[in-house]
């Protein structure tokens, strides 16, 4: 049986990264643990959280951090302890990424695979409405769409997902473009292989290292757009177990119940800076031209 | 030139009709806006219908994005539902206050961020260097109206240094565009910073120390206008930034823009100041960046050959 | 408090030795004889001169206003000078004329406006522009005796012309303000009935109408009276950027969705030289209007010494107090009420009163308002009816706790320990006037659940979208926690209420409830009003389809130049400005 030219190529590539990342091990080691805590976090949130972060408890309002060890961090004006909300609000955030990135990357992956493969008519069209999205702000998106579909999570998804796509098409299209012109590909073409197969098989793997690179970039956008979105008003209900919320909420006691703010804006700039760390490094690692130089 | 100008031109304009389909589309099927626009309580189903006729909804689809798309054209875009005036005043009464806002903001992240990265590249790797890195990337990965808030409380509030807010002179701009700049900052110092020092390490600048130019010479002359091109893309694609964080920093400083005009009109389902806010922004980013795009194809020669 | 109490010593004493008050009651029989004085006739040009209202450009943000010339009826108060800065979160949609202008207008329209009938701090209705009003035996005709002397910012007179042009100018079926377009339906026609009298004929009876154009209403201008003349010359548009009112102070500056100069009006009707108990013109010369929507920010302006009033919560006290502030409390600004929907349904469990009586006393009434709104939720009132409206008496406060007795009926109705009782949704929304809303129904249902075994939960939507499932039967069986703003004459909606099945959201088809709502409604009288509606919110709240957890007031921060003020209760937007007191410091 003739060795299909897709297992030769994908095999030395393989094998290349595994030698690379042996050799120079030189991992973004902060982010990655605060990438593991989030992730933690997220999954384990009700084993973590030491209360329901809907608890009320009129009682134990206003407690500040430190006075004891039953709410460590503090409860807001309500009595509900703010670690839990913490915790539970990273599984909120994970959530939220994954669904809306998960979206837009699938959605704009495809268009762009299609429209740089295509290319023509198709590849105009779609980068024509690509650049459109694109020069849409995406608080006016997600303003747009929370208002005529109201408030909710499902709707923030759905906001974020329509405001990422266009980014992941521009990308990806452009490795497309170069990944187009490879022998193996036209060799795939000559032998008949069908444009889908070629796309699958061929294209789509050579482009995932931009598509992991540019979601890490995203997720950052996409937390702060919810805490924006909450701030005006058109995010999350208040009280609901959101970093983005608990800043906003905790905005007018900034000096008095500084807590409250505090922690979860920390947070959020944490996971922001790890997720950007992490992809500028995941950028350089698998970018070829520097692999070179290396 | 001129091809791709008219080319670019074009392609602008279709963007813009495609944009006001989907305006048009979006508020027409999610929901009833005839629904939306009637006073709670008594209201019969006679006043149901005389409000669809006068939003002009009876008449079929096709018919009304004709009536849409003519009007738009001679700059109409119907009455505010909850104002009672045209939102076109209401939008020309609050544009100047956003364009300065933004360009504000624009400049002041350009001033200070570029010759940051540049710095940055030059004194490599030093505690400056890290340091820019540092101040730059905070901006951008904390919520905007915190920072706002913050600057308010201890600058306005605890030193009483600056306003508390509103448009006004000179020291109510600097607030302002100092929290609209700080978000966008962190791009501009990591592109000054990485176009320079893939100049700096180019064969050219190279070559031209070699011969014994000035250092300074060497910097400013060359290597700072080879950066123009990424600066000048990067500037385009953070327009859509700019648009974003205005409206949060117009809510928190009271700034009478169309930011706040947007986020009223979508709060109480006001549909002709949402539409009209819109196609305005994306008229705007649609025109700067083709602004953009044309110096961009002025200085780079290539890309007016793809 | 005690600077209140001090206040309100005062203005009594000042109403007492003035001699005999105002009639609160509309006169019976034929409007009093006119005087015939030379100025009771409508003028028949424009105006002297037309205000000059600057529209300035950032750049001149700090310029002067431009004197306005008056026809001073006596001589300006020597040395009233001073500003006052007042932050307020929302304008609504910025108009003017009581035809348009949105709810929140309020806040600015009652500065500028003069209105028919008049408040005192009871919220009785005294005489403002209309000396007398009188509704006609068949409840169909409302008539209106307009005083003389009473002048517009540009020194016109007003005169019933002005009157009858409002009315006819201003109720119209699509007005946008809702009971204008009210009025409008239900309008038969307006007549001139006399030099100073109009009569407002409706093809339906209303015996509110007197409330709603009356000055505390809280809501819009439905009670200002426009300038037909005035009007007419420059156009609805004109009139909305440059308006003149006959209002205590007059537009200087207008600049829209930032600011509003308004300038004291020397000739406000309300002072002792018309024959008025007191003064209403303010002690200052300028209120300074802004539009801050951040509450933050407000926080931050007052701390930084940058306003006087701001619309504030108590989250922001400790900032006002750094800024040398305090947090006032304006009384009774905003009620919660518990309703149970649908209970006339028969196969609905909360058809039973004992069911309905359970949820009532298991819930701690205090405890919630205490707790979630500290000194400012009053666990008291029932429905709207607070302590400054008619027919309140401590007899309608809420029922305390009461688990034992709680249980018992619940056993009683046939659910011991809420044994095959369905589940109880909470419907609320989140809203501006009273916060926490969705923490409010929490606590309900937690209460519900705890002491009574019924399952419950709580779900917080859109206040439309609640709105409209109440209207159409979506939330029968379940619980729904809503505010609204506290009001003086709340019969009206106990008639939609109580009295009127076929309406959009009746709470009871019980016959013999109706005819008490109906009864008391009738009372035209109204020195026999008061009873009947106490009567009549005894009955309704012993039925128990809706519990009031009590009420909110409204929180003010007031920067330290203030020295006093004894705001209205009931009212959000700054009434009884004539009782502010500056002391510059």
């Amino acid at each position: 049986m003739a060795v299909t030219p897709n297992v030769v190529a994908t095999g030395v590539a393989r094998s290349g990264v595994l030698r690379q990342w042996i050799k120079t091990s030189k991992l973004p080691w902060v982010p990655i643990f605060v990438l593991t805590v989030l992730v933690i976090c997220a999954v384990f949130a009700p084993l973590l959280a030491p209360h329901d972060p809907a608890d009320i408890s009129i009682l134990d309002k206003k407690i500040a951090p430190g006075e004891t060890l039953k709410f460590p961090l503090g409860t807001d004006f309500l009595g509900r302890d703010i670690l839990s909300r913490l915790i539970f609000g990273a599984r909120t955030s994970v959530l939220i990424s994954l669904s809306a990135l998960g979206t837009g990357a699938l959605v704009g992956t495809v268009l762009g695979i299609v429209a740089g493969y295509k290319g023509g008519r198709i590849d105009a069209f779609i980068s024509r409405f690509a650049d459109a999205a694109l020069g849409f702000p995406s608080i006016l998106v997600a303003m747009l769409i929370v208002a005529f579909l109201g408030v909710g999570i499902g709707n923030i998804i759905l906001a974020v997902a329509v405001t990422v796509w266009a980014r992941f098409t521009r990308m990806i299209r452009g490795d497309v473009l170069s990944v187009k012109q490879l022998d193996f590909i036209t060799l795939a073409r000559v032998t008949g292989v069908s444009g889908l197969t070629i796309m699958r098989r061929h294209i789509f793997p050579n482009v995932v290292n931009t598509l992991m690179v540019l979601t890490s970039l995203q997720v950052g956008q996409v937390i702060l757009l919810e805490a924006s979105l909450s701030f005006l008003g058109l995010g999350l209900p208040p009280g609901a177990p959101a970093w983005g919320i608990m800043v906003s909420e905790g905005r007018e006691l900034i000096l008095d119940m500084w807590w409250l703010s505090l922690f979860p804006g920390l947070a959020i700039t944490a996971v922001v800076l790890a997720f950007n760390f992490f992809g500028d490094w995941l950028r350089d690692y698998l970018d070829p031209k520097l692999r070179q130089s290396r | 030139m001129q091809q791709y100008i008219l080319g670019r031109l074009a392609q602008g304009v279709v963007t813009l009709l495609v944009l006001s389909l989907v305006v048009f589309l979006a508020v027409r099927l999610s929901g009833d806006p005839a629904l939306f626009l009637l006073p709670e309580g008594d209201t019969s189903q006679e006043d149901y219908e005389q409000m669809k006729k006068n939003l002009g909804l009876d008449k079929p689809m096709y018919v009304q994005y004709g009536i849409f798309m003519g009007n738009l054209l001679r700059g109409q875009f119907g009455d505010s539902t909850i104002d009672r005036r045209p939102a076109r005043d209401a939008l020309f009464e609050r544009l100047p206050a956003t364009i300065q806002l933004a360009g504000a903001g624009m400049l002041l992240a350009t001033v200070l961020g570029i010759p940051l990265g540049v710095l940055s590249a030059v004194k490599r790797d030093s505690i400056f260097d890290h340091a820019a890195k540092f101040f730059a990337i905070i901006g951008m990965a904390t919520p905007q109206f915190w920072i706002a808030i913050m600057g308010i409380l201890v600058f306005g509030a605890l030193l009483k240094w600056l306003p508390t807010y509103g448009r006004g002179g000179p020291e109510h701009f600097i607030m302002p565009s100092v929290v609209i700049a700080w978000s966008i900052m962190a791009g501009m110092v990591r592109l000054g910073r990485s176009s320079m020092l893939e100049i700096l390490d180019s064969d050219y600048v190279k070559f031209a120390r070699v011969k014994g130019l000035k250092e300074r010479l060497i910097l400013w002359k060359h290597a700072l206008r080879n950066a123009m091109i990424p600066l000048l893309t990067f500037s385009g694609l953070s327009l859509a930034g700019l648009l974003n964080g205005t409206i949060v920093v117009e809510v928190v400083f009271a700034w009478p823009g169309i930011g706040r005009l947007l986020l009223e009109g979508v709060v109480r389902r006001d549909i002709p100041v949402v539409q009209a806010t819109i196609l305005a922004s994306a008229f705007f980013y649609i025109s700067l960046s083709l602004v953009v795009d044309i110096l961009y194809a002025y200085v780079d020669p290539r890309i007016r050959v793809n | 408090m005690k600077l209140l109490f001090i206040g309100l010593l005062l203005t009594l004493g000042l109403m007492i030795a003035c001699g005999s008050a105002a009639p609160a009651e509309p006169t019976s029989g034929s409007a009093a004889p006119a005087k015939s004085t030379s100025g009771s006739a409508a003028p028949a040009e424009s105006p002297t001169v037309a205000p000059k209202v600057k529209q300035s450009s950032p750049a001149q943000a700090k310029a002067q206003p431009t004197a306005i010339p008056q026809s001073a009826a006596q001589p300006v108060a020597a040395e009233i000078g001073g500003t006052v800065t007042i932050m307020q979160a929302v304008w609504g949609n910025q108009l003017f004329d009581t035809r348009d202008a949105s709810a929140e207008v309020r806040r600015y329209g009652q500065l500028v406006h003069g209105f028919w009938i008049a408040n005192n701090e009871n919220m009785e209705m005294i005489p403002g522009i209309a000396e007398s009003w009188e509704l006609s035996d068949d409840g169909l005709t409302w008539t209106f005796v307009i005083r003389e002397g009473v002048k517009f910012h540009d020194g016109s007179v007003l005169t019933v012309d002005d009157a009858h042009f409002t009315m006819t100018d201003s109720f119209v079926p699509d007005a946008f303000a809702s009971k204008s377009s009210g009025f409008g339906r239900k309008r038969d026609t307006v007549e001139i009935t006399g030099p100073n009298s109009v009569a407002f004929t409706l093809k339906e009876s209303d015996t509110s109408m007197a409330n709603v154009l009356s000055e505390a209403f809280p809501s819009s201008n439905y009670g200002a009276l426009m300038p037909k003349a005035y009007l007419e010359k420059v156009g609805r548009d004109a009139y909305n950027d440059e308006p003149i009112g006959a209002g205590a102070f007059k537009v200087a500056e207008f600049k829209r969705s930032e600011k509003m100069i308004l300038e004291r009006f020397d000739d406000f009707y309300y002072q002792p030289a018309n024959g008025f108990p007191e003064d209403r013109r303010p002690n200052f010369q300028t209120i300074d209007l802004r539009l801050v929507p951040e509450s933050a920010t407000r926080a931050s302006a007052m701390e930084a010494g940058q306003a006087d009033i701001i619309e504030a919560n108590l989250e922001v006290q400790k900032q006002v107090e750094r800024g040398g502030g305090r947090i006032f409390l304006s009384p009774e600004a905003t009620y919660a009420i518990v309703e149970m929907n649908g209970c006339y349904r028969p196969e609905l469990p909360c058809s039973d009163i004992n069911v309905r009586h359970a949820m009532n006393l298991a819930i701690d009434k205090e405890l919630i308002m205490s707790e979630l709104y500290g000194d400012a939720g009053h666990a008291k009132g029932w429905d709207l009816v607070t302590p400054s409206s008619l027919g309140y008496t401590p007899g309608l406060d809420p029922l305390p706790q009461d688990i034992p007795e709680a249980q018992r009926l619940l056993a009683a109705a046939g659910f011991p320990g809420g044994e095959g009782f369905p589940k109880v949704e909470i419907h609320t929304w989140v809203a501006g006037e009273m916060p926490f809303m969705p923490e409010f129904a929490q606590l309900i249902g937690d209460m519900i659940q705890e002491n009574l075994g019924i399952e419950t939960l709580v779900k917080v939507g859109e206040s439309g979208a609640v709105k409209s499932a109440e209207r159409s039967g979506g939330l029968d069986g379940h619980l729904f926690v809503r505010p609204n703003e506290a009001r003086y004459d709340g019969g009206s909606s106990m008639k939609n209420t109580y009295g009127d099945f076929d309406g959009k959201s009746p709470l009871s088809k019980d016959p013999a409830v109706r005819d008490i709502v109906l009864d008391a409604m009738s009372v035209r009288d109204p020195a026999l009003k008061k009873g009947a509606y106490e009567e009549m919110y005894k009955v309704l709240r012993e039925q128990s389809y809706a519990f009031g957890p009590g009420y909110v007031d409204l929180p003010w921060g007031l920067g330290p130049r203030i020295a006093s003020w004894e705001a209205w209760p009931m009212n959000s937007n700054p009434t009884a400005w004539w009782t502010i007191v500056i002391e510059e410091k």
